[in-house]
């Protein structure tokens, strides 16, 4: 059974790392467990400027070109771009759902704003909405984004995320059709 | 109104995790009576539009951004632009279309990253701007006390760079504006322009009047390859009025495929070719002699000088037909007053001699009366903007030996020659410099030598950029701090001052930057304050725009109700009675022969110095632009990327038959001190001299990691290792490098189809080869980049 607090956790790290990096992965290292995606061999991590040279050169900066930006938009859209459809279509969700991103220096694509949209409709049991959601927005680029995410080569520790995320949209999924019946 | 409320969306218990405040929890606020957005109109119907000033290259036509849902959708030119906006119509070139793809695209730098590996290596951590800012004025501090103001340069270009460089000149640095386009660029024909007419003729603006032109002449210009709206609408338009068109160029470009004559001339000897069409027009008085004798000073001078160069001479330096220099002239000379003889742009070429180039330029331009003329050169219409307040213009204090004393023409540019800056970072003399800013430049792919500048970054104590895009400098940066695109900031009041009308004009934002990118005025505050140094007294941007507006009794508010431009007379452009100099003298003289250059040991009139031949074997690179990319900047955007990917080396028939190379055949090249440029393919074709081969600059990128523009096509940039500085004002050579053909892991020498006349000495091999030399003896001391070049 998924948990809101998983998908927290998963919004979480996937966030600039803080010092708060130990809690948070060793809460993912159960859940992956939990799935049973098999624990990569090295998954050690020298320390937090380590993991935060490898978020920025993943998501925030390459030199030229970001390998695997983590927004909707960019995987969405025609031509790979910032707040395109995949941005709108994120943001058409939140407003169904009564809800307003607080944008503060990122956009509201994401992924992990999406991750926590997931665990508030799940908190608050809205499975029609999360279904669609899945179906007509998230599944439709997360499989991308881990493509480009495999291809440039990871540390073990956001190789695993990556897969973590897949998993339990899947499972989701699963949850979502058994709820509200969908077929 | 909607009814909002805004507390936080409760995440529930499961937030605290173990005692952990999660950031994510702060995600989301309810939002109440929140239904449907209205439907849409599609497109960019129903946008609001925004007046400003396209940055996609340094033109600045005028635009309109057309902005719904906060978002910029479409740009399109001004209408009420009398430049780009003709007949009712408003035009951007792609690249001014593709300012949406900038602006959105996900490589740009939107937060403010620190270098965590080696310089040049490209691995960053994100950080605040707080700990930047305090790295960034920390680091500025510690150099100026250990080594004094002048131990920090700042490199730039463009408008984002004018707020940060108040503060560079504040804290007391003579190195404080060291442009590339003064230095690699316009530098020589803007010091030929000032010392002949008095007055900038060609520099960032074109005193160009090619539309009412009836003959232009052009040499070695990419007019129609470097794409700036209304300096080809103006050409074109001379065209299609009849204007008679001569092209001097090695290269079959564009312009010279719209030519009554193409004279593919010997590169390096154009001054050869002005200095016999001097004499001709001389002897067989094609002169305008009222012009001459009311404006002109030094004629006596310039016709002893100029004496002995036939156009037999010439033809034979320069290897063209001598009946067809004569035509050329004839073509020219019967256009008189309405000539335009193109002062060119881009002009420093061979380092000696490129002024001596463009005051030629400039004489013959004199001798036909066309300065001050319809269709000929026209001049600036004063118009007075009012003066700023609220920011304290410093006056610096120059060194005891200050970078640009050396070079006597030099003064009235800003800064100092940038290589003079690198050498002494490199060696300390006459003083150290040990930290740099940079701001709208590439470095690497700017200034010849790439790996001489290399060298020298990793001697400084301290190097900061201020990007849109982690190009090189972001790879060599230790703090890299987040430039907005132009469509999200303020700028300075732009203002058009030449023909058909002027103009006055805003950059101004269409959206709010993305991200953490903070404007250029933003940035220099904050560092100013850092400081402690008082150089902005308001804390707003429209201040100083409508400071400045007030002298034409205008506000950014009524500017925007006039759609953001106003239009005005170009009422100066053929006033040659009240012509002010920059000097501010009233009058109109053109100096034939110029004293001060005497004074300075210089020769008053050009001569022709020849610019060294290739060595056997090899040809001289020389290049150009296409018309959708600017510089290196525009490769990695996707749209124009789609367009225009790789770039060609165009080879000569028959020196590609002779060598057995085929059209499309992947080849490699290689430079006189042994550099390889990336697999490149051919372009055989008769449009270019045997002696030459020519690459469009800025492809072939050396970014190792994913990048659209990596490995696509070769860098005439990093084959560019060798220059010789312009004796007048500094600026570096960009054609004084030579290739050869590497196929198949095999080196090929070109066969020379053009021999050689005596009077023109050779590159000499040998240096080459011992450059070569003490490159691998160097490489063996375990150096990874050499310092080569003059
Ligand atoms: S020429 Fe093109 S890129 Fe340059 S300012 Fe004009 S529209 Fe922009």
């Amino acid at each position: 059974m998924v948990k809101g607090r998983d998908l927290w956790i998963l919004a979480e790290a996937f966030l600039y790392p803080e010092e708060t990096w130990k809690e948070i992965f060793s809460h993912l290292f159960s859940l992956a467990q939990v799935l049973g995606l098999p624990l990569p061999e090295d998954l050690q991590v020298k320390n937090l400027r380590e993991l935060q040279a490898e978020y920025t050169r993943l998501f925030i900066n390459s030199p030229y070109s970001t390998p695997v930006p983590p927004y909707a938009s960019v995987y969405l859209s025609l031509d790979r771009r910032l707040q395109g459809e995949g941005y709108e279509q994120a943001r058409a969700f939140y407003r169904q759902a009564g809800l307003e991103p607080v944008e503060e220096g990122e956009l509201a694509d994401h992924l992990a704003y999406e991750l926590s949209f997931m665990a508030l409709l799940l908190e608050e049991g809205r499975f029609p909405l999360l279904g669609r959601f899945l179906s007509e927005h998230f599944l439709r680029w997360y499989p991308r984004f881990l493509v480009a995410l495999e291809q440039a080569d990871p540390l073990p520790l956001y190789r695993l995320l990556g897969r973590i995320v897949l998993a339990i949209t899947h499972k989701l999924q699963e949850v979502v059709h058994e709820k509200a019946g969908l077929s | 109104m909607k009814r909002r409320d805004f507390l936080k969306v409760s995440a529930g218990a499961s937030l605290t995790l173990a005692g952990l405040k999660l950031r994510v929890g702060g995600f989301f606020r309810r939002a109440y009576a929140q239904t449907q957005k209205p439907p849409e109109l599609p497109g960019s119907l129903g946008a609001k539009e925004i007046p400003s000033v396209c940055e996609m290259c340094f033109w600045r036509c005028p635009i309109v951004a057309k902005v719904k849902g906060g978002k910029v959708v479409k740009i399109e030119g001004n209408p009420k632009s009398p430049t780009n906006g003709r007949g009712g119509k408003a035009r951007v070139c792609a690249r001014g279309n593709s300012g949406v793809k900038l602006l959105y695209d996900p490589d740009r730098v939107l937060h403010p990253l620190k270098r965590v590996g080696q310089r040049g290596e490209g691995r960053w951590v994100k950080i605040s701007w707080e700990e930047a800012l305090d790295e960034v004025a920390e680091n500025l501090k510690k150099v100026k006390e250990k080594y004094g103001p002048h131990a920090i340069a700042f490199f730039d270009h463009g408008a984002s760079a004018k707020p940060l460089r108040e503060v560079f000149k504040a804290l007391g640095t003579e190195n404080y504006s060291n442009e590339p386009a003064f230095f690699q660029c316009v530098g020589p024909v803007e010091a030929a322009c000032i010392n002949t007419l008095g007055y900038v003729a060609s520099g960032t603006m074109q005193y160009t009047d090619m539309a009412n032109a009836r003959a232009i002449l052009l040499v070695g210009s990419h007019l129609g390859e470097n794409v700036h709206v209304s300096h080809v609408m103006d050409f074109v338009e001379g065209l299609s009025r009849g204007a008679k068109l001569v092209v001097v160029d090695p290269r079959f470009s564009v312009a010279a495929g719209k030519a009554d004559l193409w004279l593919p001339i010997r590169p390096g000897t154009d001054t050869a070719l002005l200095l016999s069409w001097i004499n001709y027009v001389l002897e067989h008085g094609l002169y305008d002699r009222e012009f001459v004798s009311r404006y002109c000073e030094g004629l006596e001078t310039l016709k002893k000088a100029v004496k002995g160069w036939t156009l037999e001479r010439a033809a034979r330096l320069c290897d063209l037909p001598q009946d067809q220099i004569e035509q050329a002239i004839k073509l020219l000379a019967a256009a008189r007053p309405h000539v335009c003889i193109h002062p060119g742009r881009h002009s420093a070429w061979y380092g000696k001699g490129d002024v001596y180039r463009h005051q030629a330029l400039l004489i013959l331009e004199a001798l036909f009366g066309g300065i001050g003329t319809p269709g000929g050169l026209c001049f600036p219409t004063p118009i007075s903007l009012g003066r700023v307040q609220a920011v304290k213009e410093a006056e610096v204090e120059e060194s005891e030996e200050p970078l640009k004393g050396k070079y006597p023409f030099c003064d009235p540019f800003p800064g100092s020659p940038t290589h003079e800056i690198i050498k002494a970072t490199l060696t300390g003399q006459p003083y150290p410099i040990k930290a740099w800013g940079i701001c709208g430049a590439n470095l690497l792919q700017t200034i010849p030598n790439p790996y001489q500048t290399m060298e020298a970054i990793r001697k400084l104590d301290f190097i900061f950029c201020f990007e849109i895009y982690p190009t090189e400098n972001a790879l060599w940066s230790d703090i890299i701090l987040p430039d907005t695109v132009y469509l999200e900031r303020y700028d300075d009041v732009y203002v058009y001052d030449s023909v058909p009308q002027c103009y006055v004009t805003v950059r101004q934002p269409a959206v709010k930057p993305l991200g953490e990118a903070r404007s250029p005025f933003w940035l220099a505050k904050e560092l100013a304050k850092r400081l402690g140094l008082k150089v902005f007294r308001t804390e707003s941007e429209v201040e100083i725009l409508n400071e400045r507006l007030q002298g034409l009794g205008l506000s950014l508010e009524k500017l925007n109700q006039e759609g953001g431009l106003v239009v005005l007379p170009a009422k100066a452009a053929y006033d040659r009675e009240n012509f002010r100099n920059v000097f501010g003298e009233k009058g109109l003289k053109v100096k034939l022969a110029i004293e001060d250059f005497e004074d300075e040991d210089f020769s008053p009139v050009p001569i022709f110095e020849p610019a060294p031949a290739p060595p056997e074997g090899y040809a001289r690179l020389i290049y150009g632009r296409v018309p959708v990319h600017t510089f290196s900047r525009t490769m990695n955007n996707e749209w124009l990327h789609h367009e225009w990917p790789e770039n060609q080396a165009w080879i000569n028939d028959e020196v590609a038959a002779k060598l057995g190379l085929k059209d499309g055949e992947e080849i490699v090249l290689e430079n006189q001190d042994g550099k390889r440029s990336f697999p490149v393919k051919v372009k055989v074709t008769p449009g270019i001299r045997p002696d030459c081969i020519y690459l469009s600059h800025g492809f072939g990128s050396r970014s190792s990691k994913l990048s659209r523009a990596y490995r696509k096509g070769a860098s005439d940039q990093f084959l560019i290792t060798h220059y010789v500085q312009d004796p007048f004002m500094g600026a570096s050579s960009h054609r004084t490098n030579f290739v050869r053909i590497v196929k198949g892991g095999k080196v090929l020498n070109l066969p020379e189809l053009r021999p050689l006349p005596p009077e023109i000495p050779r590159f000499k091999v040998s240096s080459a080869r011992e450059s070569r030399r003490a490159t691998r003896r160097r490489k063996k001391a375990r150096k990874s980049y050499p310092i080569e070049g003059c």
